[in-house]
């Protein structure tokens, strides 16, 4: 079984989106873009609803439900051997599904096959109300016959679901909130499901252990210091009922059932001791959720049955070596992942078609892939780069508020060493004033290679907005903003360095702000000779020859660490990027380090950045 | 294709035979724990009883569904409306039952489509089969194609028929045809002569054993016969008056059944007998909607709040159900009356029947409410009023004739009409 597409209909933050899915696929997006809102619509309609908490009205989309307002996921499911409805009566057939045929050209499952229209394919929904007289939300699963239906909820020829043909879906979710009680004691679905699934419930064990319970050697009403009590008990007992029963005290209420409750995975330690679980911290605890659910796909596969894995944030409470490891692990499992996740390392352990960007729209929720299809020959070596090598810095960027798109990857990292310093060395009496938010927390950048920051940005365009090109203030800087200018979905903003200036004097600008202090300073850190602040510049604008300082990381540290103990310097970066962020944000009126350049006959706003 | 046909007059025992094939067939490829038989009628009347017949069937407790044809159409139109769409077809309004069966049937011809009904119901059961016209008679084709079906009619039966009935047709040459002639209902010699007479297009003979015919000048005179003999037949309390037309009909029904109600007729003196009219389908949704206190102006907008539904009965709940909806899911509580009429006629149409018609007594019809039904005892009523071919009288006749179990009686109005068809040869 496989989710081909999932399309979503006024559910909390979600108005309307829809998605594809590939094989294995992963949701990036900004926080609040509704990575999380996907897998619980995914659970709404697979019906795994102990997962999801109960609805009401604030998970219809703007928190006030009128009359008419629902709540629709409509999944459409394929993967039936042969795609022929004769061979697959349990999904097609009067009472059950209509058959539809798949056209991966249009996105829209068809009522007639075709040479391009396959293949076979059901489509079930989920749809809820809000009843305003009795104050509870009511909800329906049904096949879904018609991408036109008015309302499920009065058309009298909707067939409901049974539930059991879930089971044919195998839709299992690792939810990001892995409680103690979702996860540790037998009583947990989860539990008892992977103990079914993998072996049946040790019957006889569990027997065995009951019966002890219920014979106890040491009974706790026999203990002396308990007796006095136990015995007046009694006494009052016989007086007052014929045939008095006898009070006894028995762990547990002696039935398979709550023994079973009972149950806690206990974990021990070298030293011999064992702890219960959810004494052992949230990462052991995530851990075995983890591996429980993996443990339970095998056992499906091995079976023959599907197993279509949703994993919300997989990092969660789990080292970063182990992460990738254990999706690896969940992709050679199951048929099917859908993984969230805010973790670049685990996003880029996808490749760039299965990394699907989240982003919020007017219209809606969008969902596209970093790449459409895979690269082939004719590809730049700055595409390639943006989506192999690059894509875990690229996904990071991606989901910041906004994303820069320097030239180079020289920017990159001076932005990072930037925005890290200021983040760990402002002291607390420097903590400006300012109205803007940290450049780091609402700032992406993205690292550009062979200065293609047009086709960056146009790659990255079809994923999101809030783009904003920086290029450098010469006569290629000016060439490239004609160029994204006549983009068709071009940016609204270009930021341009001043005339002559890139990065790299941005750098001396903030260097000069005690030039003599950070030419000694940085003599001692930097192996390389220089008259100036100005001739140190200029150096690392050189990429090959001597003197060459370009893409000496090593170099750009030492800069940076000098900047970062004194103070003059280190305010002079802060102005820099709180400009720069307020550039992105929209907030650049008033900033004295911001020239609206009019002299360009371009549709969007070029700003000038001139410390 | 696999198709039984079952054909033979009235009483031949077509749907005795229906069943028991039925079982012999569920015997030899029994049902999936997933599959279900399906039986299709015209009407609700007809639903009902053989709802009735299906339970009695061994091992089919449960593993059936009845339905009419017009609520199998609609579902199957809603739920492949995609598909329709995509074919040019539009998709019909709710109400108009010839379009939906039209519909149904164009989409049963698609093999994807008759093949995913079979699936769910491998076996089919059609009684009637003459009455299915048109787009009904294409959705029994489409079902043909790939699901068991066994299948009864007589095109004497045919009330609304010419000569060449389409259905009757086609099922001859698709299936395997059994032809029953033996009578099982009665062994009265006077109603198999009739009967068959009828049949024949000969004379009927005026007396034989277990059937009369009478003139009467008057609805007086007619009452006078209709009284005598429900006295005389009152040890079989399971008596239907037959008529063509509803009394509004004919005055001279009118009257009639109004005298015999009224109080005694002759000496020694018969009656007075209660002979409630039985109601059919249409009277109870023209009843219903009268109660309901609509605006005579169709297009009148009227609140939900102002429509008289005290009635404890079961289409006044499901209107008031489908109000509740309507305003707790769509906010809506302003109607206009046109939309109640439909609502309520599709009610009475598609939903569940309500009101179930008491077996025994003494009670008056039309022909067609006695359509496939049996009584002990029949009196018919022969007003100026019916209308058509001499064939068609013949075949209203037949119809009513053949209901009797034990005896019958006719009674003509004016002595004079004995000399017509459908009492004597030829054509009007």
């Amino acid at each position: 079984m496989k989710l081909l597409a999932l399309a979503i209909e006024g559910f909390r933050g979600i108005s309307h989106a829809n998605i594809r899915f590939g094989d294995h696929d992963v949701l990036v997006g900004a926080n609040g873009a509704g990575k999380s809102t996907i897998v619980d619509a995914m659970s709404l309609v697979f019906g795994r609803t102990r997962l999801v908490r109960e609805l009401t009205e604030h998970d219809f989309t703007g928190s006030c439900p009128t009359a008419t307002s629902r709540i629709r996921v409509v999944a459409t499911l394929a993967g039936f051997e042969g795609d022929e409805p004769n061979q697959h009566d349990a999904w097609f057939r009067e009472g059950r599904a209509v058959p539809k045929w798949w056209n991966a050209a249009t996105g829209i499952a068809e009522p007639q096959a075709g040479d391009h229209v396959r293949p076979l394919c059901a489509q079930v929904a989920f749809a809820a109300r809000f009843d305003s007289e009795q104050l509870v939300v009511e909800s329906l699963r049904y096949f879904h016959d018609d991408d036109n239906i008015e309302d499920p909820f009065l058309d009298d020829a909707i067939q409901q679901i049974p539930l059991r043909l879930f089971d044919d879906v195998g839709y299992y979710v690792l939810p990001a909130r892995r409680t103690w009680e979702a996860a540790a004691s037998f009583a947990s679905e989860l539990f008892r499901k992977a103990v079914a699934t993998v072996g049946g419930v040790p019957a006889q064990t569990v027997l065995d252990e009951r019966d002890r319970l219920r014979q106890p050697v040491s009974p706790l009403e026999g203990d002396v210091g308990l007796q006095p009590l136990v015995e007046r008990v009694n006494r009052q007992l016989t007086q007052l009922l014929p045939n008095a029963p006898q009070f006894q005290l028995r762990v547990t209420a002696t039935d398979s059932e709550s023994l079973l409750h009972a149950l806690v995975p206990h974990y021990s330690a070298h030293a011999g001791t064992s702890l219960p679980v959810g004494r052992h911290g949230t990462g052991l605890l995530s851990l075995q959720t983890f591996i429980l659910l993996l443990e339970l796909g095998r056992e499906r596969r091995r079976q023959g049955k599907p197993f279509l894995f949703a994993m919300e944030e997989p990092e969660l409470h789990i080292p970063p070596g182990m992460q990738r490891r254990l999706v690896a692990q969940a992709v050679s499992i199951a048929q099917q992942t859908i993984c969230t996740t805010h973790s670049p390392r685990v996003a880029s352990f996808y490749p760039a078609t299965s990394l699907l960007v989240l982003e919020r729209r007017p219209g809606g929720v969008a969902c596209t892939p970093l790449l459409s299809a895979p690269l082939d020959r004719s590809a730049t070596n700055a595409l390639r780069k943006l989506c192999h090598e690059d894509r875990p810095r690229v996904v990071e960027g991606l989901m910041q508020h906004r994303v820069l798109i320097p030239e180079g990857r020289s920017e990159y990292e001076w932005f990072r060493l930037l925005a890290d310093l200021l983040e760990t060395a402002t002291r607390v009496d420097e903590v400006a004033d300012s109205q803007t938010a940290a450049f780091g927390t609402l700032i992406g950048v993205v690292p550009t290679h062979d200065s293609a920051v047009t086709e960056t940005f146009a790659t990255l365009r079809r994923l999101r907005d809030g783009l904003v090109p920086l290029v450098d203030g010469d006569d290629a800087g000016n060439a490239k903003v004609s160029q994204l200018d006549a983009l068709t979905l071009g940016p609204t903003l270009i930021l341009q360095w001043r005339d002559g200036w890139t990065i790299e004097d941005g750098i001396g600008w903030i260097l000069k702000g005690d030039e003599v202090a950070a030419g000694d300073a940085l003599r001692e850190r930097i192996d390389t000779h220089f008259d100036s602040i100005d001739h140190l510049v200029k150096q690392f604008k050189i990429r090959t020859g001597p003197g060459r300082l370009k893409v000496n990381y090593l170099a750009y540290e030492g800069v940076v660490s000098v900047i970062g103990d004194l103070p003059t310097c280190r305010a002079r970066a802060a102005t820099m990027l709180e400009a720069l962020t307020r550039a992105c944000v929209g907030q650049h009126d008033g900033c004295a380090m911001l020239v609206r350049d009019d002299t360009k006959d371009a549709h969007c706003v070029v700003l000038r950045l001139t410390p | 294709m696999n198709l039984s046909f079952f054909e033979g007059p009235a009483g031949s025992g077509k749907t005795t035979r229906l069943f028991e094939t039925l079982a012999t067939t569920l015997a030899a490829r029994p049902l999936l724990p997933h599959e279900r038989v399906l039986a299709l009628t015209k009407m609700h009347g007809s639903r009902r009883r053989m709802h009735g017949r299906l339970s009695s069937v061994a091992g089919l407790r449960d593993r059936f569904n009845c339905m009419t044809v017009d609520s199998f159409a609609w579902r199957l139109v809603r739920r492949w409306r995609t598909l329709a769409g995509a074919k040019g077809w539009s998709e019909p309004p709710e109400n108009d039952y010839a379009e939906v069966s039209r519909c149904a049937g164009l989409l049963l011809a698609d093999g994807i489509v008759n093949r995913w009904v079979a699936r769910g119901f491998p076996i089919v059961v059609i009684d009637e089969m003459q009455d299915s016209k048109g787009g009904q008679l294409e959705i029994v084709r489409g079902l043909s194609q790939s699901a068991i079906c066994l299948i009864a009619a007589d095109d004497f039966q045919d009330l609304d028929g010419g000569v060449d009935n389409a259905a009757i047709a086609w099922a001859r040459e698709s299936g395997k045809v059994v032809r029953l002639s033996q009578n099982h209902r009665t062994t009265a010699a006077g109603l198999l002569n009739a009967a068959q007479s009828l049949r024949g297009g000969q004379a009927v003979p005026i007396k034989g054993q277990g059937f009369t015919i009478l003139g009467a000048l008057n609805a007086n005179v007619g009452a006078g016969f209709v009284s005598r003999n429900l006295t005389w037949w009152s040890g079989t309390r399971d008596i239907a008056v037959i008529s063509p037309v509803r009394p509004d009909v004919s005055p001279f029904v009118r009257d009639l059944l109004l005298r015999v109600a009224q109080k005694p007729i002759g000496t020694p003196p018969f009656g007075p007998h209660r002979v409630p009219w039985e109601v059919s389908q249409e009277d109870e949704c023209q009843f219903f909607l009268t109660g309901l206190g609509l605006p005579s102006d169709d297009a009148a907008e009227l609140c939900a709040a102002d429509l008289v539904l005290t009635a404890n009965n079961a289409a006044s709940k499901v209107l008031r159900m489908w109000l509740d909806q309507q305003r707790t899911l769509s906010g809506r509580t302003r109607f206009a009356a046109r939309e109640i009429q439909e609502r309520a006629r599709a009610i009475h149409q598609r939903s569940r029947a309500y009101r179930r018609a008491p077996d025994g007594g003494v009670r008056a019809m039309t022909i067609h409410q006695a359509k496939n039904r049996e009584f002990e005892s029949v009196i018919i009523l022969w007003p100026y009023q019916v209308v058509g071919s001499a064939d068609r009288k013949r075949r209203l006749l037949y119809n009513a004739i053949t209901r009797a179990k034990r005896q019958a009686m006719v009674v003509i109005q004016n002595p004079a009409r004995l000399n017509e068809p459908p009492f004597v040869a030829g054509d009007s």
